[in-house]
């Protein structure tokens, strides 16, 4: 009896401790203030927690684009000159149907370097609309025709309806940009989330086909693993607009089970086959579920010989680099990213 | 060409992409559906965008400067209102409950503020923002809903519809341009 009162004191003791580490290893950091304005504004705008929607309300509801757009507006920011942008929507064509695009035109002459944008959302939620920030800021900024491209949703489509997309949509505008303007040479890809993941796995695609590869790479807060226990998932569970029980959610809706995120396109820290693939850009946010793979996979693209830019950029959330109207740091991040991406269009030229 | 050794003809055409046939960029209203949009979430949304499109352009009417704006939020005013009217004929014939109008989404209704509490150019270059944004999410979710809804009359006022969103988002956007 006295033994097992023991065992269970000390298991007690063993829990607390383990508790008390968890706990501190937990801790989440404080938004800076540019920032929590923002989380502030989606909260008044009602937005709530993906994993607490079923999937029809989860597009609905006003997203962080939304947010970000409230915060400018309330503070007299002017829209210009990002909205005086060309934009021209069109489809491209793929074998499983035409997928919206919507160009977005530098002033000049051109022919143009070319961005191939890949929009985030978990693959389940958002649009050419809601991350319609990121692709006006590169087009003004790297003076390259930005060319952002929708793909099949999950639930609906299933991993790896958005990857096969994805390809496609990279084949089509290689053999086609020409014909708008761009210069087939100088194409880049980037993404955003599940987008930069999409645009990880065109570079990764594209030197396996031994075909024309992407010039530069941007990944921003990419989805790069599939351990839902890293660092950054534990220190930001909670973590708004994105925690880890809205990673599981998106992942429920995108994958048959749970042993697809294994998948090599998945799991990209995985994966042994990074020597060779174009440089990149990579930016992680300190207040994000994804800051620890992303970082991670930037360390691996590095140690297999590639160039990488890594920023990491504190007291910033998931979804900030769209946000460079109203968070300081988010304008630092997109103009760092399009100098990259300028360097890597001239030197190429 | 026929000095090109096989061997390096062969190796050019492995070089090329995946599938070397050139197929033309598509107008957008063909593109495929990317998800489904469910009648409810369809008509919930469209009620409320409909009515901020209608309650803002009347705004703009009483306090606006420009007169080209003020030509498009007319025309903004006469469709929608037509638009609000048709979709809630419709929805009391099929007996599905339309939301009441007067309550708009959180985001419309923020909007709605920001646009009271503006004045003069202020006012114009918000208005003209938010219709751009407004008039892209329409034109968005109805072709959406039309390549992807349940209900075949509702996707029919979504196909009716999607010409008139077109047009206000071109006029829209070309006074951006010239902001």
């Amino acid at each position: 009896m006295s033994f097992k009162l023991h065992t269970v004191r000390t298991l007690g003791a063993v829990a607390a401790l383990s508790l008390i580490a968890s706990v501190s290893l937990a801790e989440q950091a404080k938004p800076d203030p540019q920032m929590q304005t923002v989380l502030d504004a989606l909260n008044l705008l009602r937005a709530k927690p993906f994993h607490t929607l079923s999937v029809p309300d989860a597009r609905m509801q006003a997203s962080p684009a939304d947010a970000a757009r409230t915060v400018q507006r309330d503070r007299k920011v002017s829209p210009l000159p990002e909205a005086k942008v060309a934009t021209k929507d069109f489809a491209i064509p793929t074998a499983s149907g035409a997928l919206p695009a919507r160009a977005y035109i530098p002033e000049g002459d051109g022919p143009f370097p070319v961005v191939l944008y890949f929009h985030g959302g978990g693959w389940v939620v958002a649009d050419l609309n809601s991350y319609d920030a990121t692709p006006r800021a590169l087009a003004l900024g790297s003076k390259a025709l930005v060319i952002s491209v929708d793909y099949h949703h999950a639930p609906e489509s299933k991993f790896p309806a958005q990857h096969d997309d994805a390809w496609a949509a990279y084949t089509w505008i290689v053999e086609n940009v020409h014909t708008m303007n761009g210069d087939a040479k100088r194409v880049a890809v980037a993404g955003e989330s599940a987008g930069g993941n999409l645009a990880a796995n065109v570079a990764l695609m594209a030197k396996k086909k031994k075909t024309t590869e992407p010039v530069y790479q941007l990944l921003v807060y990419p989805i790069a693993g599939n351990d839902t226990n890293t660092p950054s998932y534990q220190e930001n569970a909670n973590a708004l607009p994105l925690g880890k029980a809205d990673m599981e959610w998106f992942i429920s809706n995108v994958f048959t089970s749970k042993d697809q995120t294994s998948d090599p396109r998945i799991n990209l820290v995985g994966r042994t086959d990074l020597a060779g693939l174009p440089p990149a850009t990579v930016v992680t946010a300190q207040i994000d579920p994804l800051r620890s793979e992303g970082q991670a996979y930037a360390e691996k693209l590095k140690d297999a010989g590639v160039k990488v830019n890594l920023i990491n950029v504190d007291g910033v959330t998931h979804e900030f680099f769209g946000m460079a109207k109203v968070v300081d740091k988010a304008k630092t991040a997109v103009d760092a990213a399009n100098d990259d991406l300028s360097k890597a269009f001239g030197s190429k030229k | 060409m026929r000095n090109i050794p096989y061997v390096a003809l062969v190796a050019a055409l492995l070089a090329q992409p995946v599938s070397a046939v050139e197929i033309k960029a598509k107008a957008a209203g063909d593109a495929a559906p990317m998800m489904t949009v469910d009648t409810n979430s369809f008509v919930k949304t469209v009620v409320s965008a409909n009515e901020f499109e209608v309650r803002s352009s009347e705004l703009a009417l009483k306090t606006a400067d420009n007169a080209g704006l003020k030509e498009t939020a007319k025309m903004i005013i006469a469709d929608h209102k037509k638009a609000g009217e048709k979709l809630k004929m419709l929805l009391d014939a099929k007996t599905i409950e339309a939301p009441a109008p007067a309550e708009l989404a959180p985001k419309h209704q923020k909007m709605m503020d920001q646009l009271n509490a503006a004045k003069g150019k202020d006012f114009d270059v918000l208005y003209l923002d938010m219709q751009a944004q407004a008039h892209m999410e329409a034109v968005g979710l109805f072709r959406t809903y039309a390549g992807s809804g349940d209900n075949q009359t509702i996707v029919g006022f979504a196909k009716e519809t999607l010409p008139a969103l077109e047009t206000h988002l071109a006029h829209v956007m070309m006074l951006v341009a010239k902001e």
